[in-house]
């Protein structure tokens, strides 16, 4: 109980993993295997290659492919069945999106594969070039999961399609879009309201009807997608989004490359260069480093750089900024001789039948000071540890049967710096299996103290609640826990929702506008909520507005500023991520066709960043490497939106280097718009 | 004209006035001791069942009017006009009482409710609130009121004593208020459903309604309404001010009741119904898997649905967690014992169960003595099932000790157990 527990260093483990294999892994449906990230490409062996450890996930049997490693021992390659060709499931040679074309990545789940907005103007043959369903029952081709190509595709839209129609229950169980049989199964194509098929119709959806909508345009835009697996194997907190973000990321460009390869008349050089691709991940953790040194976001540095270095038509990645502005999940503190030690108080919700996880980063450190941080952890039912630090690069120590601390030296990773972290992991507060270990809900108390005599200039220190979803196909019993604190103020005097900033005309300073100032405010900020798969150079990080004034929407999250080499600490630009106070939300395809559905957040600011982007890629010239990146769109916003006051005043943390435009209405107008 | 007339006057009259009487007098009659939203609640639904189907009607084709009154008194007229009752009655004799005493279907649903509620109540007694122990033999020490309240089984075949939490440590358990409150939300339509409607939650596990299941239904509302005639004597010998006397900032988002918050009503109710709604639900299984300790134990549909309708008072803002706990152990108690006297006996020897001790407010946790529930503990399902004094409690009913089983209460549960065989799904 009072010991410290060291992990012997055999990689990069995360310690999210080491509790999932200990408390969460019983817990699962029988029948999974843990995935690594062999057979990737060479993409994925690169970047990725070594330190794996960090990015592993479980998969349900069927979706393996069991025969892979064989497979690959024989020297196949995982784009090897792209191609143009006869055999069932290969490319016509005109199915090949011209020189000219951006093709257009998603990866996100329930994507409409049959949807009309995702359809060329006949109405039955779609734009997507190849959709890989991670959890759908393996095809034998991929290391997991079936992929269609848009031959399969089209055979399936035609065989469903009677009288005209598409009957879109049955082309999604064919399609293995829905999974109707596993209990844990995806659904969510099935559902309304879907949150891909509305990401990408703002991404990429055109209405094949409109006379001003040709083929030639369409064809312009390809698509790629990747359906996300079902919650279950994502994972409650979301650990294992990355390990599947990162093979979506290296298919999306691997099927890209290989596709522009195929195109006839290409000399050697020219075979290279490959396609224009702006993937849109609207996806995201709460919890995380935010200093550039997520797997994933190192994944996606790599690759972008690579590809520019190598000459490589772009690539550009677009991501959330996040909707946890108003969640109260980020707390800071600084410690010094003066104040050594801070409690923050997390308050776990009742009834929550998943984990619950906060995160405690120091600031950077130096090599010589790896563990300059103490801890003291007390459940609200009294039980508690000593003011304790952990051993070694990794180590564990239970508090009680319900909860455990690991503490971890994380080393520098590329720009990064070295840093301490500290995971405190509590059980679910609800469980209805026996012998389901239960955790008391409540207020937890986590006291952080410096050790003595260690950084005497002071040491800031960051917590932040982990993301907490429910794992089942529709459930909401995953209770996101906070950060409680007396000074944080939810709504102001005069009842109004507190945001970051107070969005005046008046030219006020960042400084003068700022509703949370730390040393009045307190603790737990609004500022450092940005997305924690967000802190890096190398993507377009897109925030949320509203179009009628320009308003930033509150949930939209905050950055803190750059504190770290390479991470912005801010999100790029914002886009509209709502159309006015009693418009919230943007309007877009529902998951059938025909449909149009509200949804409200920032990945469909996101979405609206990723169709600019595709735009202004249009005709790339090789030499052009600016187009799209987070510096360009910083600019473009400025010029967009001077940010002069007029429109309110927005600041850079919440809102980026400026405002952009929506679409038009007259693309889809609401009620009473013309 | 001058005839006519008097006969709708007085028809009208007399229709409208007995039909009011029955219905509101059943609605509230009930729901006074219940708090009015449960009481309008059934009063209503019942009204509504009646009128509905002709042949539930209070007439043989419909409900009770003025108009239609006035229609029998005109037809009477016609038919009829003078007639001598010293002539024999062209009718026979259709109720031949004293052959089967237990044979209660000549009578409509409410009336056979009342009577099996009665017997059933009958069954039992309450006690409380304890005795006045005067000073010790020697003259020391001062007098002392010793606690007790609880239910035993007339037959003594079962008996359930529990102490009551003092203030102080309620005021304790105001911090699952606080953090319940959260849930409110989420919560919402659960929360309003739940203040006059449990069944229909279980009905959502298992099939329940007029059709199939018209005696089962019979018998759940007959042991709900049972457990609640006894809940609220057990609860005026407790008598414990509810959340919102200790902290203002409570504020409750449904009416707050004026009975004692412990022990929980809804907790006594949900957990005798998912008692017998699973005895119901395995009549195949062997006698251990039917008990409510293996129902919790394996954490059971209907006793998930039972914590949660308990927890959802909590969230609501109108009990404390130890209110749900204890009420869960009585409720289960008396869903047993009520089955055992009408002839479902799972377990065979009877026991007392005394709470009394097992509420400790030195300390926040029950730490040690782990029959001991301490004011810091959440009521959870599967924390309930860790207190020894559940198995206990559980084992508490043993078989009636009278010789036989009450017909009338036998009867009506082998009505209900036999809609349990469906015979119109075989293979």
């Amino acid at each position: 109980m009072s010991k410290w527990t060291t992990i012997p260093a055999t990689g990069d483990i995360s310690p999210y993993i080491h509790w999932w294999d200990a408390f969460e892994r019983p817990r699962f449906p029988q029948g999974t295997v843990d995935l690594t990230q062999a057979g990737f490409g060479e993409n994925v062996t690169r970047c990725l290659g070594k330190g794996s450890g960090d990015v592993r996930a479980p998969l349900p049997v069927d979706a393996i492919n069991k025969g892979y490693a064989t497979f690959l021992k024989e020297g196949g390659h995982w784009v090897a069945g792209i191609e143009v060709g006869k055999k069932k499931g290969q490319f016509a040679a005109d199915d090949l999106p011209p020189e000219d074309a951006v093709v257009i990545g998603i990866i996100d789940a329930a994507i409409a594969l049959g949807h009309q907005r995702f359809m060329f103007k006949d109405g039955l043959s779609t734009r997507f070039l190849t959709a890989w369903q991670m959890a759908a029952s393996s095809d034998g081709a991929l290391p997991y999961g079936q992929e269609l190509t848009k031959p399969q595709i089209d055979a399936l839209i035609k065989e469903h399609t009677k009288g005209g129609t598409l009957d879109e229950d049955a082309f999604n169980a064919a399609a293995n879009l829905v999974d109707l049989i596993n209990p844990m199964g995806q659904r969510e194509g099935n559902h309304a309201v879907a949150h891909g098929s509305h990401v990408l119709d703002l991404a990429a959806g055109f209405d094949p009807t409109d006379a001003n909508v040709t083929d030639k345009m369409l064809k312009r835009r390809p698509i790629i997608a990747v359906n996300l697996p079902n919650r279950f194997a994502i994972g409650s907190n979301g650990i294992f989004l990355e390990s599947f973000v990162i093979q979506a990321i290296a298919r999306i460009v691997a099927v890209s490359d290989k596709l522009w390869s195929q195109r006839k008349g290409l000399d050697k050089k020219a075979r290279a260069r490959g396609y224009p691709i702006v993937i849109n991940l609207s996806y995201g953790l709460h919890a995380g480093p935010k200093d550039g040194s997520m797997a994933v976001e190192r994944f996606i540095t790599d690759l972008v750089q690579s590809r520019a270095k190598d000459g490589k038509a772009p690539l550009r990645v677009v991501l959330p900024a996040g909707n946890e502005n108003q969640d109260e999940g980020h707390g800071v503190c600084t410690l010094n001789a003066k104040t050594p030690s801070h409690v923050f108080n997390w308050r776990v919700m009742p009834e929550d039948q998943t984990p619950n996880y906060l995160e405690i980063w120091s600031d950077a450190l130096t090599a010589d000071t790896p563990l300059p941080l103490k801890i003291k952890l007390t459940a609200p039912d009294g039980t508690t540890s000593k003011v304790t630090v952990g051993q070694g690069e990794l180590s564990y120590l239970d508090v009680g049967p319900f909860s455990r601390i690991y503490c971890q030296v994380r080393k520098g990773q590329g720009d990064a710096p070295p840093r301490q972290r500290y995971l405190i992991c509590v059980a679910p507060t609800l469980a209805y299996e026996p012998g389901t270990q239960t955790a008391p809900s409540g207020l937890w108390q986590v006291e952080v103290s410096l050790d003595k005599g260690a950084c005497p200039a002071g040491l800031d220190v960051f917590a932040y609640v982990q993301s907490d979803q429910s794992t089942r196909p529709a459930g909401e019993n995953g209770q996101l826990s906070f950060l409680e604190h007396e000074a944080y103020e939810v709504t102001d005097d005069d009842g109004f929702e507190v945001d970051t900033y107070r969005y005046t005309r008046d030219p006020l300073t960042a400084q003068q506008a700022d509703r949370e100032p730390l040393a009045t405010y307190g603790p737990v900020q609004r500022k450092g909520t940005l997305n924690a798969i967000a802190s890096l150079r190398d993507a377009v990080v897109v925030a949320g507005h509203r179009v009628s004034d320009g308003r930033p929407a509150s949930y939209s999250a905050t950055g803190a500023g750059e504190r770290f080499v390479g991470a912005p600490g801010s999100p790029t630009l914002s886009y509209p991520s709502d159309e006015g106070p009693v418009h919230p939300g943007l309007l877009a395809a529902g998951s059938r066709s025909g449909t149009a559905v509200v949804m409200q957040g920032t990945s469909f600011a996101t979405a609206l960043a990723t169709r600019d982007i595709a735009d202004l890629l249009q005709g790339w010239k090789p030499g052009d490497a600016e187009a799209g990146t987070d510096k360009a769109m910083r600019a473009l916003a400025q010029q967009t939106d001077p940010n002069d006051g007029a429109r309110g005043r927005i600041f850079p943390f919440k809102s980026g280097a400026g405002r952009m435009p929506g679409l038009p209405n007259q693309r889809m107008p609401r009620y009473g718009q013309n | 004209m001058v005839a006519s007339g008097r006969g709708q006057g007085r028809g009208q009259g007399r229709g409208q006035g007995r039909g009011q009487g029955r219905g509101q007098g059943r609605g509230q009659g009930r729901g006074q001791g219940r708090g009015q939203g449960r009481g309008q609640g059934r009063g209503q639904g019942r009204g509504q069942g009646r009128g509905q189907g002709g042949l539930a009607g209070d007439h043989a084709g419909g409900a009770a009017s003025g108009l239609l009154s006035a229609a029998l008194t005109s037809t009477h007229g016609a038919l009829v006009s003078n007639w001598d009752p010293s002539k024999t009655s062209d009718l026979p004799a259709i109720i031949n009482y004293g052959e089967d005493s237990a044979e209660l279907a000549y009578l409509e649903d409410q009336n056979r409710a009342s009577i099996l509620i009665t017997q059933l109540v009958s069954k039992f007694e309450v006690e409380g609130p304890g005795t006045l122990k005067k000073k010790g033999d020697k003259g020391k020490g001062k007098d002392k009121f010793e606690y007790r309240a609880g239910v035993h089984i007339r037959d003594g075949s079962g008996r359930f004593l529990v102490g009551r939490p003092s203030v102080e440590f309620l005021g304790k358990q105001l911090v699952y208020l606080r953090s319940y409150a959260d849930l409110r939300d989420d919560r919402l339509a659960e929360i309003l459903e739940q203040t006059d409607d449990l069944l229909s939650f279980f009905g959502a596990i298992c099939h329940l309604d007029m059709g199939r299941r018209a005696h089962t239904l019979m018998l759940l509302d007959v042991v709900q309404t049972a457990v609640v005639q006894l809940e609220m004597l057990i609860k005026h010998h407790c008598l414990r001010p509810r959340p919102n006397y200790l902290a203002s900032q409570v504020q409750p988002i449904i009416q707050t009741p004026d009975h004692s918050t412990y022990p929980s009503g809804h907790a006594m109710e949900s957990f005798a119904l998912a008692t017998v709604i699973h005895m119901l639900m395995t009549p195949d299984q062997e006698d251990k898997k039917r008990t409510a300790q293996w129902g919790i134990e394996n954490a059971a549909l209907p006793f998930r649905l039972a914590a949660r309708i308990s927890a959802n008072r909590t969230i609501a803002g109108v009990h404390y967690p130890v209110d749900s706990l204890v009420g869960a152990q009585l409720g289960c108690f008396l869903g047993q014992a009520m089955m055992a006297q009408m002839g479902m006996a799972i377990v065979k020897d009877g026991t007392e169960v005394d709470l009394r001790t097992a509420l400790n407010d030195k300390d926040g946790s029950h730490g040690e003595n782990v029959n001991e529930y301490g004011a810091g503990d959440d009521f959870l399902l599967s924390k309930f099932r860790d207190y020894p004094s559940l198995g206990k409690s559980l084992a508490a009913v043993g078989a009636p000790k009278e010789k036989d089983v009450d017909p009338i209460l036998s009867a009506a549960l082998d009505r209900a157990l036999d809609e349990w065989i469906d015979t119109a799904w075989s293979k």
